[in-house]
């Protein structure tokens, strides 16, 4: 799994993955986001899983985990760029609607 | 339906000389759920021995997903093993854990995931089986249908790709059994997983399995859709689906001669 942390704007971080999301690898990604949800500087975290072709339960588990910090620290939390494959699996998780799931993460920083 | 992944090719076991796998075929396809039925004695549950790598056959080969599983060495074993989940007949749920750290225990075991991680997790497995709020009780709090529920759960820990189930709905009354087969059609059609049932629950076999076997003193007698099963012309199939006393499967499993077996005492 490959981990790309950039501010994109000040306050705006984008967490680009790389690679599948499995038991394996989402302790990575969790050791990643997980102090950046700590900076009190943050407002908005945006996870480009364009690169990730699948993600597994713990990969899933990590980003409720992401939600529940944003939720406590009023931080937004983006999901983007999620294939068919990715987001079938949040959808058979029935967590597809409790995320903010945008196509495409650019867009977000370069406007429509 | 897709390819096999599973692929059982002339697979042959005795036991000192008896033999009780006699060159089992059969192709179970991805995603799909495939029962393997028969009556006490007839093998299926040395198949189901040999599919999850604790025995080995005589002869024959076993793929998965192409590699032949029965001449892994133990550290290939050990990775197969992770690619299924087991639903065992009785349960098999520790009693004196809850049913939270059931459902946890293979993901401490096997993976170096944080607690929290696995707290989600176990939550999204028991929201699957439909046992959300039963977390905190210990199992023999439970009915016998919740408790193979959250073995099921407990199954399901590591994202399985393949569920072997042993009698999944032995001892369960016909509501519960009607529960527990519509969850293994819904993991399978679902979440793409392959389901393998072992059963003698022809009602059962017959509503959740897309393909099925028959087996007969080691034998497949019979194997296709449900309804080409009800179809056949084998007695052996027709005894078996109508629970008829009278056919070539015998009342007595001794082979040996009455007489013979009773002058051989000493």
């Amino acid at each position: 799994m490959n981990i790309q942390v950039a501010e994109k704007k000040p306050g705006v971080f984008l967490v680009a993955l790389d690679g599948d999301l499995d038991m394996s690898t989402s302790p990575q990604v969790r050791n990643a986001h997980l102090p950046i949800f700590r900076n009190k500087k943050v407002s908005h975290i945006v996870v480009d899983l364009s690169g990730v072709s699948y993600i597994d339960s713990s990969g899933i588990a990590t980003f409720v985990e992401g939600l529940q910090l944003s939720r406590k620290g009023n931080i937004r939390f983006t999901l983007a760029g999620a294939g068919e494959t990715v987001e079938s699996i949040f959808d058979l998780a029935y967590l597809k609607n409790v995320f903010e799931m945008v196509p495409d993460a650019s867009r977000l920083f370069h406007g429509e | 339906m897709s390819e096999a992944l599973i692929e059982v090719n002339n697979l042959i076991k005795s036991f000192d000389g008896r033999v009780v796998l006699d060159g089992i075929d059969m192709s179970v396809e991805k995603g799909s759920v495939f029962a393997i039925m028969g009556g006490s004695g007839c093998g299926k549950t040395t198949l189901l021995r040999h599919l999850i790598g604790v025995l080995r056959p005589d002869s024959g080969e076993i793929r998965v997903g192409g590699e032949d599983i029965t001449r892994f060495d133990e550290a290939r074993m050990d990775l197969y093993r992770r690619r299924f989940g087991m639903l065992f007949q009785m349960g098999a749920l520790l009693n004196s854990l809850s049913v939270r750290d059931n459902i946890a225990l293979p993901l401490r075991e096997h993976t170096k995931l944080d607690e929290k991680i696995i707290s989600v997790i176990v939550k999204m497995k028991l929201e699957l089986v439909g046992l959300r709020d039963f977390e905190h009780l210990k199992p023999a709090q439970l009915s016998g249908g919740m408790q193979k529920r959250v073995a099921l759960a407990r199954a399901l820990a590591l994202d399985p790709e393949i569920v072997f189930y042993d009698e999944p709905t032995s001892g369960l009354d016909p509501v519960v059994t009607g529960v527990i087969g519509q969850l293994i059609q819904d993991l399978s059609r679902r979440m793409g997983i392959t389901s393998v049932v072992i059963t003698h629950d022809i009602g059962s076999a017959f509503k959740i399995a897309d393909r099925m076997v028959v087996l007969f003193k080691g034998r497949v007698v019979a194997g296709g859709t449900p309804l080409e099963i009800q179809e056949s012309p084998d007695p052996v199939v027709q005894q078996f689906i109508h629970g008829s006393p009278d056919g070539p499967i015998p009342l007595r499993q001794s082979s040996r001669d009455y007489l013979e077996d009773l002058l051989d005492i000493e």
